[in-house]
């Protein structure tokens, strides 16, 4: 399902949305993995496909490397 | 030129601004196996060098992987680049692509010295595109009909990027609707990037890089 957090960066309310089922969340037409938008614009998603085993293993790498550190 | 030519490992390499023309898909240049070039490949001058220019449909996976001693990369075609194909070029410091761009995870990351990427592109649409690049410091975006839409929040860096602030240069018509946009809005708000105008900037030519 469509997940929303609102949360407050340097003085400004933005909203994150995305997918706790592995999908896309979608706004015209576009496909985000995670979209994070200024809550001021009210932008809303509708989930969408779900995202690529390659989409899924990046994002998975990028918290190894965060833990271990990235090769150079 | 075949179809399905491959063109194996350094054949091009150790020459300085080949130009490889391509007449069909699925030409690929020098096909590294996503390993990098060995001490040999170095010593015998087998390894691509100096300022690639890129005339192919495609830029296969690992494919320019640690080719430490390219300077600088311009494609002048539509073509997509694969993950890794441009992997710890340490010396690489600009890469350029001057028609539509099709975009894979990781296709420009862990170059060191990298300061400018100018690329035309729809959406960058696959994590860690420019991940690890620490020394980035400008990104042209020349599309003008829209903005290039991001949708993956780790477009810079895996975790929160520290190195200085990316200049990005849009249409000064889309800067605006840019400022907004969803995920390129949080990392104007966290400092990772400011929004300049394109045009009366030092990269309002296409052709800055042969300066």
């Amino acid at each position: 399902m469509i997940v929303t957090e609102i949360y407050e960066l340097n003085g400004r309310q933005f909203i994150r949305t995305y997918s706790d089922a592995n999908r896309y969340v979608v706004r015209d037409g576009i496909e985000y993995g995670e979209a994070n938008d200024p809550a001021e614009f009210g932008r809303t998603y509708t989930e969408g496909n779900l995202m690529t085993d390659e989409e899924i293993e990046s994002n998975a790498r990028e918290i190894l490397d965060i833990i271990f550190g990235g090769d150079e | 030129m075949s179809d399905n030519l491959v063109i194996g490992g350094a054949t091009f390499s150790g020459v300085t601004g080949i130009k490889a023309t391509d007449t069909n898909d699925n030409v690929i240049i020098f096909d590294s196996g996503e390993k990098a070039p060995s001490a040999d490949d170095y010593a015998q001058g087998l390894v691509p060098s100096g300022l690639i220019e890129i005339n192919s449909s495609s830029v296969v996976a690992g494919a320019f992987h640690s080719c430490k001693n390219i300077t600088g990369v311009v494609i002048g075609v539509p073509c997509t680049l694969y993950e890794n194909a441009f992997k710890s070029c340490s010396g690489m410091t600009f890469f350029v692509s001057q028609s539509k761009t099709t975009w894979n995870a990781a296709c420009i990351t862990s170059c060191s010295k990298l300061q400018t990427v100018d690329i035309d592109i729809n959406t960058l649409n696959k994590s860690l595109g420019f991940s690890q690049n620490a020394n980035m410091t400008a990104l042209v975006l020349r599309k003008t009909s829209s903005i290039t839409s991001v949708t993956q929040t780790n477009l810079f860096n895996g975790s929160k990027w520290t190195g200085k602030p990316i200049h990005v240069y849009v249409p000064s018509a889309l800067k605006s609707t840019y400022e907004a946009a969803t995920n390129w809005s949080t990392w104007v708000a966290d400092g990772t990037i400011i929004f300049e105008d394109l045009e009366g900037s030092a990269f309002e030519s296409e052709d800055w890089w042969k300066s």
